[in-house]
């Protein structure tokens, strides 16, 4: 299950956004302690790996595609898309 | 919008069995993107460690050969010196680079031998469980020194790059650590250069990247990345110990 | 040409381009003359290596890359090649091992010996394995054998030992090389980098017990093979033979020495010389137990091909030993005696126990 961008589209104009695959995630949490704007959070929803992967919240619009969380993730779970 | 960061071409897809948090997972992926830009996933051979990441070949999309625990870098010279043309690294850990396979990685390193070595030092043998390696700490507790390494009873920890940078034979060591963004790119870096160099049939490279063990450590993942800014760090300074092509050869631990 | 020589010659003839190995007595003149002569071949790669475990892992990975590949040693060295072999064997990769035996156990003496009898064929090395063995016995047998160890090595895609010892290394006798044979190999295992096509991968972990029997059965597919199509022997005066001598390398032609004295003596004495040692001929042996009732096994330990001999003749023949361990080389004349001793026409052979 991942994270639908299309829905982030239609409410803002964006600079960019991640979209975390659910199943590679293993809430080693790194990503949201690189993230200086904190648009990543822990979640409770568990995946089938026993995992709580995280989330990616910006309803403001204010990732612009940095790629910290991204780079630092060691799963390669996140994907980055920008302008 | 256009993806800007995603999986490496020279990476499998399928899932790390690393633990969350692992520094190998992120070198990997940073051996996997430097293989990408280069251009060189068909004439690179890889070869894993006994550790942690003995299963590397389900993960990187590259020929992989299993070498006995130890012995990566005698494996790699073999290949390496008969196909010269080919890019040949070993990937190996503490226990394997400086424990049991001192000899080699020494030999291969004072042989100049224009492969290229990437030393994963958690400063504990992961795999088997969290005894205690040659890079452990002093005072550091492990499952077979449980109450902290004493200097008198299990000796000091080894400064691999330290060491290897007074060979003559060695042409390029660094060491890196991959416990923030800004740190991962400066390991990819020094990845990137000792794969340069050894396309452009430089010598021997020794890429040692201070990588956290959250499991072993008994840390969570960023407690551990904390760790090794406030205590591995000192023991184990992070910098250009050597760059003969750059011509500069610094002092041990000062950055460049 | 001298015996250490001879195996260099011939392997660089057979295409060997990979030599690495480490100085013990008494083999090194071994890989001092693959060091002069494989600078001069086109792609020949040697390298003195910081000991004889790296060794023969640098003949993993030029194996591995494809190149015709060869480490060589004495007794210690042997065990600490081990590992090794035993990776050989698992990621079924081609290579040369040579043994000149020497005097053990332990560091030993430098005295030529009949050991390693054991590690050579019961494994050496940890798992269920086998080394293809040879056992030369002249120095034309160095040469032709060391050639034949390669095609074994390619065709069965397994290592095969060279099991001599120090005098054989040492003796100088005349050798005509002969012409090598094609270089024929299953080329998809060779890492070579995966270029345009699927990765490769070479390993020995098979964590999935399942997967790992049965790899374990398809190299034990391949041992049985190889059992039944490759042994070899020579029969030596055993025609019209009452008394059957059993020896290899050095020990056969120490026993060829006695069977010239026992004829005089008026004992038709005859020997069966294992070449192959793993396979073990058994089955030409037992053919030869349907005439011949009395046997004497003679090696230059306290007995370690005895045992085979005995898995191949017990209960068919009565089987008598004479052992000189420790690097001790006896003579002719003496080996000769003590059959005598142990040899009676009415009772036949005094049995060893």
């Amino acid at each position: 299950m991942r994270e639908d961008p299309l829905s982030f589209k239609e409410k803002q104009p964006l600079k960019g956004y991640i979209v975390i695959d659910r199943e590679l995630c293993k809430e080693c949490h790194l990503c949201i302690r690189a993230c200086k704007q904190g648009l990543i959070i822990p979640s409770e929803e568990y995946n089938t790996r026993g995992y709580r992967p995280v989330c990616f919240k910006d309803e403001q619009g204010e990732c612009v595609g940095c790629s910290l969380c991204a780079i630092t993730c060691p799963d390669i779970a996140i994907e980055v898309y920008r302008e | 919008m256009k993806k800007v960061f995603g999986r490496p071409k020279s990476m499998k897809s399928n899932i790390f069995h690393y633990c969350a948090g692992c520094g190998h997972s992120i070198a990997h992926r940073l051996i996997a993107e430097v293989i990408d830009e280069m251009g060189i996933q068909g004439i690179t051979i890889g070869v894993p460690p006994a550790g942690c990441a003995v299963l590397a070949y389900n993960y990187f999309d590259i020929d992989m050969i299993e070498a006995q625990h130890g012995r990566g870098p005698a494996t790699a010279t073999g290949i390496k010196r008969v196909l010269p043309d080919r890019i040949v690294f070993s990937y190996q850990g503490d226990g394997d680079l400086a424990a049991i396979g001192i000899a080699e990685s020494f030999h291969a390193a004072n042989r100049g031998e224009n492969i290229t070595v990437v030393f994963i030092n958690n400063a504990v043998y992961g795999m088997t469980g969290g005894q205690m390696a040659p890079t452990s700490m002093l005072g550091q507790k492990t499952t077979t020194s449980p109450t902290g390494r004493k200097p008198i009873l299990d000796g000091h920890p080894v400064q691999v790059s330290e060491v290897f940078s007074l060979l003559p034979g060695t042409t390029y060591i660094e060491r890196c650590t991959v416990n923030s963004p800004a740190s991962i790119l400066k390991a990819k870096k020094a990845i990137r250069k000792a794969f340069q160099y050894q396309v452009e049939g430089l010598g021997f490279s020794l890429v040692e990247i201070l990588s956290p063990c959250p499991t072993n450590w008994k840390m969570t993942p960023t407690e551990a990345c904390q760790w090794i800014d406030e205590v591995m760090n000192k023991v184990f300074p992070l910098g250009v110990l050597k760059d003969i092509p750059a011509g500069e050869k610094k002092e041990s631990g000062k950055k460049p | 040409m001298q015996g250490n020589k001879v195996i260099g010659e011939a392997a660089i003839r057979a295409g060997c381009r990979f030599y690495a190995g480490y100085p013990i007595t008494p083999q090194n003149e071994l890989p001092e003359y693959m060091a002069e002569r494989l600078r001069l071949v086109e792609g020949g790669v040697f390298i003195q290596s910081e000991s004889e475990i790296a060794a023969i892992h640098m003949v993993v990975g030029a194996s591995a890359a494809g190149a015709r590949s060869m480490t060589s040693s004495s007794s210690p060295g042997i065990s600490l090649k081990q590992e090794g072999i035993s990776s050989l064997a698992a990621c079924q990769l081609p290579a040369v091992i040579v043994n000149m035996m020497r005097g053990g156990p332990g560091l030993g003496n430098i005295s030529p010996a009949q050991g390693d009898y054991f590690q050579a064929t019961r494994g050496g090395g940890h798992g269920d394995y086998r080394v293809i063995v040879l056992g030369p016995a002249t120095a034309q047998e160095l040469a032709d054998l060391t050639m034949d160890a390669f095609d074994l090595a390619d065709r069965y895609r397994s290592p095969v030992m060279i099991l001599a010892d120090g005098m054989m290394g040492q003796m100088m006798e005349p050798v005509i090389f002969k012409e090598p044979k094609p270089r024929v190999y299953p080329e998809n295992y060779i890492m070579k980098g995966a270029g345009s096509g699927k990765s490769k991968i070479i390993r020995g972990l098979i964590l999935d017990p399942l997967e790992m029997e049965e790899h374990n059965w398809t190299l034990e597919r391949k041992y049985r093979v190889i059992s039944q199509q490759e042994p070899r022997h020579e029969l030596y005066r055993a025609d019209d033979a009452e008394l059957i001598l059993i020896a290899y390398g050095t020990g056969a032609r120490i026993a060829k020495g006695a069977i010239k004295r026992l004829r005089e003596a008026g004992i038709r004495a005859g020997l069966f010389r294992p070449i192959t040692l793993w396979p073990f001929p058994t089955n030409d042996l037992r053919d030869l137990a349907k005439s011949v009732k009395n046997y004497l096994v003679f090696e230059l330990s306290t007995g370690q091909m005895l045992e085979d001999v005995r898995l191949a003749l017990q209960g068919y023949a009565r089987i008598g030993f004479h052992g000189r361990p420790g690097g001790v080389v006896p003579t002719p004349v003496e080996l000769a005696n003590v059959v005598m001793r142990q040899y009676d026409r009415k009772q036949g052979i005094i049995e060893h126990n």
